[in-house]
């Protein structure tokens, strides 16, 4: 066991060129401009954080608030802002912390819109801070008169490498489950439409079409971590990585999603490729002579990489802590790298009926939520929770004393057709928003 | 190497699952695949250009009858301008459905059906012969809900009608409330025909924006419009039980669940494609089912439910909302029904995505 700590702790420590470091902050910190910037002007600051009466925080972060006003485009502002200085290497571990804190922010003020792929940017985010690669074709060499450092422990891109391994791969473990292998679903219902499409559109109402592309994308999730690592598969793996991402791009709504793994997975390709980028670029070397001291890479590094790895690996096993099927009940479902794995939809219908008086209403959704917020509200358990709080109280200000709120919801889940969802009978407001434990009121699947 | 031979095993296995798997019965989509441009098609040609031209024409004979009307009123001119209006109001029950592309642009169902409408601010304007439809103070002054507060007025004779319309205001009012609608389906109208339908059979995806997401993006505002508006709020079932009649539509004409069950008429009329290709056919042929039954087993035989159980209740709906609240509770509930389906199974079941925002499928 000492010895192959030991043996992994050389190979992370073996000298190597930054320059793989120094392209991946670059792409990166560009990407994230486009992407904000193209958050920004689709609008969805406002949608998503200035219109809404209500917002769903993820477990524990009740008091994270969206600002007031127009203030988030503040936000936004600084993202796109300490997107670009992290990209120049501009005060490179400052605008690192901020952008990860701000980006975090964002995300965690409505689960509405969570997505693995914003989980992903912030994990990186984070690491970033404490990566060195902000000492090598920075503008910080120049301000700080500094020499770029020249050589860095293989370790600090290893950590970059081993997120993106961990995405694909339990993106991959995700997809081992019946619907996804034995009944190609979501795809069996999400392909279809494409059936005009040219070329193409003629097979995507074939049965085999969705087996294919589940198992495809199965293996390929499973496998292009490690052919991405191996230095003799790297190329094909990486011809692999834009045909999936260019398919995927193509047929799902993913945003910008797509190119930001064709970019990013360069992180594989050996230095000198990244080396002859920044040969390419204006010279950034200010300084020609001087000692520069090259960062560490120490057991205790290793120690808090494996940590924040092994955290990453267990979170998605905690849904086996919970009874009934995890695509129904959604316990356990979040951060656990479960992408395009449903086709759900449900429909929630709320009254609200004052104890001890006669009084009782139905509930508009679109009078309280925004279009999207509804859609996840209905098919998510812990939001019908948060929802029927939020109407507890609003209907408390209207006068009802004791307002018992309860929901009869239909869901329905690759293509099962709805079914009732939870207990219509209970008092939702009642239910204890601040708990873990299983929520027995779902019916189940 | 190791790593090389695992995936070599890895990928021999699964294939040779995979090879297993393509024994698996197959369902009913191997043949051809569904053609949504013959669907789009049917919806333009059979439902959406016959019923603006169908709005257009009762829009043109009310004007006309208003005009005359308002030059001469008399009882009988009156009655006439009723008849011709209430058509015309029944008729919008089956066009507002399409309330997408150049009627969205138009604002058709804000500028059209605001109600119940505000017969203050119509005195008011009246009152004060001058007045700006277009102003959002004016928007429950306009539509059919004022044309229709105009012409029947709230506990007043028809004689006391015909001698309000003395006042040239009232009549220019009128005459202006009319045109503006009759204006807009021409308009609409004349889009569909110039340009709209060639794009709208021409786009055959199913995300937002696209033909067929708009129409089942419709489906479901209609029925929820139906729902909520038509029956829910007049009955009093979101306001703490309290009933409120004057929320009904057509309050003052006393038609409101006959442009109900239009309305569910009109729901249906686009599900099912009329006599052509429509959603039932796109659901059969890939096969959708809830439980044991086809879906459109289950959303045809609802329909039938929620038409059965609006005729039960007479109109004037707004004098029944306390009599018969059961049997419109009932009502309601078959209609929560329908929207299930409509709402949850169907766009499910089409891969029909209704949202702007990046997804990643969960």
């Amino acid at each position: 066991m000492a010895t192959v700590i030991n043996r992994i702790q050389n190979i992370l420590q073996r000298d190597t060129d930054p320059a793989p470091l120094a392209v991946f902050r670059i792409a990166f910190g560009l990407l994230m401009f486009v992407s904000t910037l193209r958050f920004m002007l689709k609008g969805w600051v406002d949608t998503m954080y200035i219109q809404p009466k209500v917002f769903f925080p993820f477990f524990g972060w009740d008091w994270i608030q969206p600002l007031p006003g127009h203030n988030m485009y503040l936000v936004f502002a600084l993202l796109m802002l300490t997107s670009l200085f992290i990209a120049t290497g501009t005060l490179y571990r400052f605008s690192s912390i901020v952008f990860f804190l701000l980006f975090s922010y964002v995300e965690l003020i409505d689960k509405t819109n969570y997505l693995n792929h914003y989980y992903f940017i912030s994990l990186v985010a984070f690491l970033l801070i404490f990566l060195p690669a902000g000492k090598i074709y920075a503008v910080d060499n120049w301000f700080f008169k500094r020499k770029s450092i020249h050589t860095i422990s293989f370790g600090y891109i290893f950590v970059l490498q081993l997120q993106m391994f961990t995405l694909y791969f339990f993106a991959g473990i995700a997809k081992l489950n019946y619907d996804w292998l034995i009944e190609a679903q979501p795809l069996r219902i999400w392909l279809p439409p494409y059936n005009y499409l040219p070329l193409i559109g003629h097979y995507m109402e074939k049965t085999w079409v969705p087996y294919l592309f589940a198992w495809f994308g199965c293996i390929y999730d499973l496998a292009i971590g490690f052919l991405l690592f191996n230095k003799r598969t790297v190329r094909v793996a990486y011809l692999l990585v834009i045909v999936f991402h260019l398919a995927t791009g193509l047929f799902f709504n993913i945003g910008m999603f797509p190119w930001i793994m064709m970019v990013i997975t360069t992180i594989f390709f050996p230095a000198p490729f990244h080396r002859r980028l920044l040969n390419r670029l204006p010279k950034m070397d200010f300084i020609a002579n001087g000692i520069v001291a090259k960062p560490l890479w120490t057991s205790t590094i290793s120690f808090g990489v494996a940590t924040f790895f092994l955290i990453q690996y267990l979170i998605p096993f905690r849904y086996a802590l919970y009874p009934g099927k995890l695509f129904w009940t959604e316990q356990g479902y979040r951060f656990s790298w479960r992408v395009m794995l449903m086709e759900k939809a449900g429909t929630a219908l709320f009254t609200v009926e004052d104890k001890g008086s006669s009084k009782k209403s139905i509930i508009c959704n679109t009078e309280h939520l925004t279009y999207m917020q509804e859609k996840m509200m209905s098919t998510q358990p812990d939001m019908l929770v948060d929802y029927a709080h939020y109407l507890a109280k609003v209907f408390q200000n209207k006068g009802y004393s004791n307002p018992i709120v309860k929901a009869d919801v239909f869901v329905t889940v690759n293509g099962s057709g709805s079914k009732r969802f939870v207990d219509p009978t209970i008092n939702l407001a009642a239910v204890d928003r601040r708990s873990l434990c299983a929520k027995t009121w779902v019916y189940s699947y | 190497m190791q790593v090389n031979f695992k995936i070599v095993l890895f990928l021999s296995l699964t294939s040779f699952l995979f090879a297993c798997k393509k024994e698996k019965p197959t369902d009913t989509t191997e043949d051809n695949p569904f053609d949504k441009s013959a669907l789009l098609a049917n919806m333009a040609d059979a439902l959406v250009t016959p019923t603006y031209s169908a709005m257009v024409q009762n829009c043109d004979s009310l004007l006309i009858q208003v005009n005359s009307f308002t030059a001469a009123p008399t009882e009988s001119g009156l009655i006439t301008l009723r008849g011709l209006f209430d058509r015309t109001y029944l008729q919008y029950q089956s066009t507002s459905i399409y309330g997408f592309g150049p009627a969205e642009d138009l604002n058709v169902r804000t500028n059209c059906n605001v109600f119940p409408t505000d017969t203050l601010k119509i005195n008011t304007n009246i009152a004060q012969g001058s007045w700006k439809l277009d102003a959002a103070t004016n928007t429950a002054a306009k539509g059919f809900p004022a044309i229709e507060f105009l012409l029947y007025g709230y506990k007043r004779s028809n004689s006391a009608l015909v001698a309000d319309f003395s006042n040239t205001n009232r009549c220019a009012y009128l005459v202006e409330l009319v045109n503006a609608i009759q204006q807009i389906f021409v308009q609409v109208r004349a889009t569909w025909n110039n340009s709209y339908r060639t794009a709208f059979v021409s786009q055959l995806g199913t995300d937002i924006g696209s033909p067929i997401g708009y129409l089942v993006n419709q489906l479901n505002y209609e029925l929820d419009y139906l729902k909520n508006a038509k029956i829910a709020n007049p009955v009093g079932l979101r306001s703490d039980g309290i009933p409120h009649p004057d929320n009904c539509e057509g309050f003052y004409g006393g038609k409101s669940l006959s442009y109900a069950r239009a309305t569910l008429d009109a729901v249906e009329q686009v599900y099912s494609g009329g006599k052509g290709l429509g959603f039932d056919d796109y659901l059969d042929h890939l096969g959708v089912t809830n439980g044991s039954d086809k879906l459109t087993y289950l959303i045809a035989s609802q329909i039938a439910k929620c038409r059965e159980k609006l005729k039960a209740v007479p109109d004037p709906l707004s004098t029944h909302v306390v009599s018969d609240k059961v049997l419109l509770e009932a009502a309601y509930k078959e209609l929560v029904k329908l929207l299930v389906y409509l709402k949850t199974d169907l766009p499910s079941a089409l891969g029909v995505v209704i949202t702007y925002q990046d997804g990643d499928g969960d």
